[in-house]
C-alpha cells in the first residue's frame, strides 16, 4: 500500500508562532535596582524594629510558607505539573538540616545548603516520574510517595532522631553575631528569602523560563519546537526540591525542634495541601504570589485565630472556599486581583487626564 | 527469602478481603464520578469522612436503630455528592485537569475542616458496628458478622453499579459522555444531569464505605485519607474507567497488603499500596481493562 503523505493545511504552517523577544541584555543601573533595594531594606529592617519579638516570630514563619509556595511555582506555575509533596521535601530538608547539625556537628552555615541539596536527588525521582506520567497520573503518584514518606521515612529513627525529633538551635556566625533571639533570625530569613526572590526574578526573565512556559502551556507543540521536555521537566523539580528543602531547613532552626508529629502529621498530605492552597490563593505564577499567600495563611492560623483550638481547621475550611472561587473566578490569584485593579486605576487616571 | 504461617497468612488474607471491599467501594466511586466529569475526585474520602460524622451524630443524639442511621448517612452522601457537582464542577466542565484536581482538593479541605469545626468535641469517636461481633469460623479462619457483611453489601453494590452502568439509559449516557463527549451532547444527553447523579452515586457508595469501616477503628477527620488513597490504587487498575477493574482491584489490593502482614516483610504492608501503584502504572494495566478511547478521550477532557 503506496504511503500517502498528507501535506498539513497552509494555514498552520504559515501561522506565525508568537514568543515573547529574548530580553536583552539590561545594563545593571542604580534607579533600577533602587525600588527593589528600598524594599529588601524595609522588610529587613522595620519589623524588627517597629513589631514585637513575637510578630517577628511569626513574620518569620509567613516568609519560610512564602518559600515552601516558591516551589509550588516553579513546578505547577512554570512547567505545569502538579506536585502535592511540598511537605515531604520541606520534611527531608528540615530532618536533614537539624540531624547535621545536632549529630555530626556540622555549622548551619554548612549544614542547610547541604539539606536542601539533599533534597534534590529526592525530588528527581519524582520528576523522572513525571517524565513517563501525566497529569492525573502524576498527582497520584506524588500523594502516594508523600503517604510513604509520611509512613515510612519519617518514621526511622537513623532519620529523625530518637523518639521521632531532633533539636535545631539557631545559628550564630562565628559566635560575633548571634541569630538566636527572634528578631535577628527574621533578619536572616529576609535575607535569605530576598536571595530567592532575586533569583527567581532572574529565572523568570531568561531562556530557560520561556521554555519552560512553552512546556507548560503546550508540550507537544513545545518538543515540536525542539524544546527539550525533560530537561525542563527534571529542572523545575530539582529546583522544586531544593526550595522546599532550603524552606525546611530554616523551619526547623525557626522552630528548634523537628519532629514528625504523631496524630497530626507535621509533614503529611494536609501540610502540602496548606502550601499548594496559599500559592493558588496568592497567584500560581507570580514568584510574589507565595508570599502573599503565605502571609495570609500564618496570619490567620497563629494570630486570628490562635485562640481556638481548631483554629487550623477553620483556617483549612476558610482556604478551601477562597481557593475554590480563586479557581472559579479569578485564576490568577490575589496578585491577578492586584494587577487588574492597578491597571484598571491607570486607565482611569489617564483617562481623565488625557 | 519470605518465610511466612500458613495460618496467620489465611486469617490475614480474610481480613485483606474486608479491606478489600472497603477500597472497592471508594475505587468504584471514584471511576463513576471520573467517568461522568474527568474530576478525579480528591475530595472522595473527606466526603466519606463528613457523612460518618452524620452517622455517629443520627445515633448518639436520637439513638435511631443503626440500619435507618447508615441510610440517612448514605442519603447525605448521595446530596453532598450530587451539590458538590451542580455547584462547583459544573462551572469547571471545561476546565483543565489542573483546575479540576485542585478545585476538588479545596473541597477536601473544606470538608475537613468544617467537620473538624462542627465535631470540634467528638475529635475521636467510635460509631456503632451495624453487625453483630460474634465471630463465623471457617476451619483456622474467623471473621465476625461486620466484615462478613461488609464484604457482601460491596458485592451487591459493585454488582448493581455495574448493571446500571451497563444496562439503564444512565449508564448509556454516562459511556456515552465519556466516550465522546460532544457526540453525545449532539444526541441529546443532558451531561449535567448524568454527571450529577453518577456524582449523587459516587458519594452514596463513599458514604457507606466510611460507614462500614469506621466502627472497626476510631473517627478523626483524617481517618479516612487513608482508605481514599487505596482506593484510588484500585481505580488506577481500571485507567479510572473501568468499573469491574476497580472491583477486583480493591479486593486485591486488600488481600495483598493484609497477606504481607503474615510475612517476614510486614513492614512493607503500610507502603504496599505505594509500591502496587509504581508496578500498575509502569506495566500500563489498565488497557486490558478499558478502551483505548475511553482512556484517550478523557485524558483529552481533562
Amino acid at each position: 500500500m503506496a504511503k500517502v503523505m498528507k501535506a498539513p493545511p497552509a494555514a498552520v504552517m504559515d501561522e506565525p508562532i508568537l514568543v515573547e523577544p529574548p530580553a536583552g541584555p539590561r545594563r545593571w543601573n542604580v534607579q533600577r535596582a533602587a525600588l527593589p533595594l528600598a524594599g529588601f531594606l524595609a522588610a529587613a529592617i522595620l519589623p524588627p524594629l517597629i513589631l514585637d519579638g513575637v510578630w517577628n516570630f511569626t513574620l518569620t514563619l509567613a516568609l519560610i510558607y512564602g518559600l515552601m509556595g516558591l516551589s509550588i511555582v516553579v513546578v505547577t506555575g512554570y512547567v505545569g505539573q502538579l506536585s502535592l509533596m511540598p511537605a515531604t521535601f520541606v520534611g527531608v530538608g528540615a530532618f536533614a538540616s537539624a540531624g547535621l547539625v545536632v549529630r555530626a556537628a556540622t555549622p548551619f552555615w554548612w549544614a542547610a545548603p547541604l539539606a536542601a541539596l539533599v533534597t534534590v536527588p529526592v525530588a528527581l525521582v519524582i520528576g523522572m516520574v513525571a517524565l513517563r506520567l501525566k497529569g492525573l497520573y502524576l498527582a497520584i503518584m506524588t500523594l502516594v510517595f508523600a503517604d510513604i514518606a509520611e509512613q515510612f521515612l519519617f518514621r526511622q529513627d537513623w532519620f529523625t532522631g530518637q523518639g521521632g525529633s531532633t533539636p535545631a538551635p539557631r545559628p550564630h556566625l562565628f559566635h560575633l553575631v548571634d541569630f538566636q533571639s527572634d528578631k535577628s533570625y527574621y533578619v536572616l530569613v529576609v535575607c535569605i528569602a530576598s536571595a530567592f526572590l532575586l533569583f527567581m526574578w532572574n529565572f523568570s526573565r531568561s531562556r530557560s523560563a520561556r521554555a519552560c512556559f512553552a512546556v507548560r502551556d503546550n508540550e507537544n507543540g513545545a518538543s515540536a519546537m525542539g524544546i527539550n521536555v525533560a530537561k525542563y521537566k527534571l529542572m523545575a523539580f530539582a529546583l522544586h526540591g531544593f526550595i522546599a528543602g532550603s524552606a525546611g531547613a530554616l523551619y526547623a532552626h525557626w522552630a528548634q525542634n523537628v519532629s514528625a508529629g504523631g496524630q497530626r502529621p507535621a509533614f503529611g498530605l494536609e501540610v502540602s495541601l496548606a502550601i499548594v492552597f496559599l500559592t493558588i490563593l496568592g497567584g500560581v505564577r507570580s514568584i510574589w504570589g507565595p508570599f502573599i499567600g503565605g502571609a495570609i495563611w500564618v496570619i490567620l492560623t497563629k494570630r486570628l485565630l490562635a485562640g481556638s483550638p481548631n483554629g487550623q481547621s477553620i483556617a483549612f475550611s476558610i482556604f478551601g472556599v477562597l481557593v475554590l472561587a480563586t479557581m472559579l473566578y479569578r485564576p490568577a490569584g490575589l496578585v491577578g486581583v492586584g494587577r487588574d485593579s492597578w491597571r484598571a486605576l491607570r486607565r482611569r487616571l489617564g483617562g481623565a487626564s488625557g | 527469602m519470605i518465610a511466612f504461617s500458613p495460618s496467620l497468612l489465611a486469617q490475614d488474607a480474610a481480613n485483606g478481603v474486608f479491606l478489600g471491599a472497603i477500597f472497592a467501594l471508594l475505587g468504584i466511586g471514584v471511576v463513576l464520578i471520573y467517568k461522568s466529569s474527568g474530576v478525579l475526585n480528591f475530595a472522595h474520602g473527606s466526603m466519606a469522612m463528613f457523612c460518618t460524622y452524620i452517622y455517629f451524630q443520627m445515633d448518639s443524639w436520637f439513638h435511631l436503630p443503626v440500619i435507618v442511621s447508615l441510610l440517612i448517612a448514605v442519603a447525605c452522601g448521595v446530596v453532598l455528592g450530587a451539590a458538590t457537582y451542580l455547584g462547583i464542577f459544573r462551572r469547571m466542565r471545561n476546565a483543565g485537569l489542573l483546575a479540576k484536581v485542585i478545585g476538588a482538593l479545596a473541597v477536601a479541605g473544606f470538608l475537613q475542616g468544617a467537620a473538624a469545626f462542627l465535631w470540634r468535641n467528638a475529635s475521636q469517636v467510635r460509631p456503632p458496628q451495624q453487625f453483630s461481633q460474634r465471630v463465623v469460623h471457617l476451619g483456622s479462619v474467623g471473621l465476625d458478622w461486620q466484615h462478613i457483611g461488609t464484604i457482601l453489601i460491596t458485592i451487591a453494590a459493585g454488582i448493581g453499579v455495574i448493571a446500571l452502568v451497563k444496562y439503564t439509559t444512565f449508564g448509556v449516557a454516562l459511556r456515552a459522555t465519556a466516550q465522546n463527549r460532544l457526540a453525545a451532547k449532539l444526541l441529546g444527553v443532558k451531561e449535567d444531569r448524568v454527571a450529577a447523579l453518577a456524582w449523587g452515586i459516587g458519594g452514596g457508595l463513599a458514604a457507606l464505605a466510611g460507614v462500614l469501616i469506621i466502627p472497626t477503628s476510631a473517627l478523626t477527620v483524617y481517618s479516612m485519607t487513608g482508605y481514599m488513597v487505596r482506593g484510588f490504587v484500585a481505580a488506577v487498575v481500571g485507567g479510572f474507567v473501568s468499573l469491574p477493574a476497580a472491583l477486583i482491584g480493591g479486593f486485591g489490593l486488600g488481600v495483598a497488603q493484609e497477606s504481607l502482614l503474615a510475612t517476614s516483610v510486614q513492614s512493607l504492608s503500610s507502603v504496599f499500596a505505594g509500591l502496587a501503584i509504581v508496578v500498575l502504572l509502569l506495566l500500563r494495566v489498565e488497557r486490558f481493562f478499558a478502551l483505548e478511547q475511553e482512556l484517550r478521550a478523557l485524558e483529552e477532557l481533562g
